[in-house]
């Protein structure tokens, strides 16, 4: 029972690592894409 | 109704009576009993109260009027001072205040008051603590309050927020549905108390757009700004508008941009907004300096 338990501790933490890989690899190339993108001037802040 | 200011209000209709415990006291009850009815110890019954109230020369009503405009007031001043910390961006100082009143008896039975209060909860969230999933859940949890508050244009406000959080996290596609569908809605509310809540959905509506290279969009957004403005003959983001304007311009190698870079640094100067005119001042220079070195180019 514990080594089950232990096994789908193991599991579990291995698809949280790979999904918060694979969303920072998401951030970092929407970033990339923005940087391009973007002209050199500054923005202004929004209002709420 | 919460009624733990009753005896505030007594004390303070007795004293504006001129009157003595006793004075008061005399064909109503006890001198003991109003002591007691001021210290907050009791509540009176309905026939003490009509008395009391005779004597003081006002109706019955008269002291629940007074406790209920002491609490809006309460409110209406928690409320201000928060949108003065937002106009300074003194994030820490509104979470500080939010997370004061979340808890009282008051936050949880005045529904509006507390939709306020998950409302700049999620916008401290943002900015105080960078976590955009936690901000989101304390507004569109203030969002699903919509249908227990009267004001309607709180819902526009708080869209207006998420708006603004999904443009700084980059994700301007989603951003932009958020912005047209509060415009939406801000179209179809009967009557408009804050005509700032359509300026402030404009500007942020343009900086999406233009960061997705929608530049005729863009430019229609600040334009209407700037429309806006001018019918209330306001300052109110004009400055960035112009900005903004001179900015979609740019894109599309238009020269007047030039002349909107210039009215938003006048603004900005106006206002004595000199961090903002210096930022349109420096993107200026190089506007012209890359139009001067074109030009040269050409004549070559």
């Amino acid at each position: 029972m514990i080594k089950k338990l232990l096994a789908m501790g193991t599991i579990m933490a291995f698809l949280m690592t790979a999904g918060q890989f694979i969303q920072m690899n998401d951030v970092s190339k929407g970033f990339i894409d923005n940087n391009i993108l973007n002209e050199d001037e500054e923005e202004l802040p929004n209002q709420h | 109704m919460k009624l733990e200011n009753f005896n505030k209000v007594l004390k303070q209709a007795r004293l504006d009576a001129n009157m003595t415990q006793k004075e008061l006291a005399e064909g109503v009850c006890t001198q003991a009993q109003i002591s007691k009815l001021e210290r907050g110890d009791e509540f009176p019954s309905s026939i003490t109260l009509y008395l009391i109230s005779k004597k003081l020369g006002v109706d019955a009503e008269y002291f629940f009027r007074q406790i209920e405009s002491d609490r809006v007031e309460y409110i209406d001043d928690v409320k201000n001072i928060v949108r003065k910390y937002k106009r300074d961006k003194n994030y820490q100082k509104i979470n500080n205040l939010v997370r004061s009143q979340l808890n009282t008896p008051l936050a949880k039975e005045n529904k509006d008051f507390y939709q306020f209060l998950l409302w700049h909860l999620g916008i401290c969230a943002f900015y105080l603590e960078d976590d955009k999933h936690k901000a989101l859940k304390f507004l569109t949890r203030s969002l699903s309050m919509r249908d227990r508050v009267l004001d309607k244009e709180r819902e526009v406000a708080i869209l207006n927020s998420i708006a603004i959080i999904l443009n700084e996290k980059e994700n301007y596609q989603f951003s932009l549905k958020v912005f047209d569908r509060a415009l939406e809605k801000v179209k179809k509310l009967p009557i408009i108390k804050d005509f700032t809540i359509e300026i402030r959905l404009l500007f942020g509506a343009s900086k999406s757009a233009l960061n997705l290279w929608k530049i005729n969009q863009a430019l229609d957004y600040s334009q209407k700004g700037i429309n806006i403005c001018k019918q209330y003959e306001t300052f109110y983001l004009l400055g960035e508008l112009y900005y903004q304007k001179a900015r979609c311009l740019k894109r599309i190698n238009d020269e007047e941009s030039a002349v909107f870079f210039r009215k938003s640094i006048q603004t900005f100067l106006l206002e004595d907004k000199k961090e903002y005119a210096e930022v349109v001042e420096k993107a200026y220079v190089k506007y012209i300096n890359k139009l001067k070195k074109g030009r040269k180019e050409g004549l070559k």
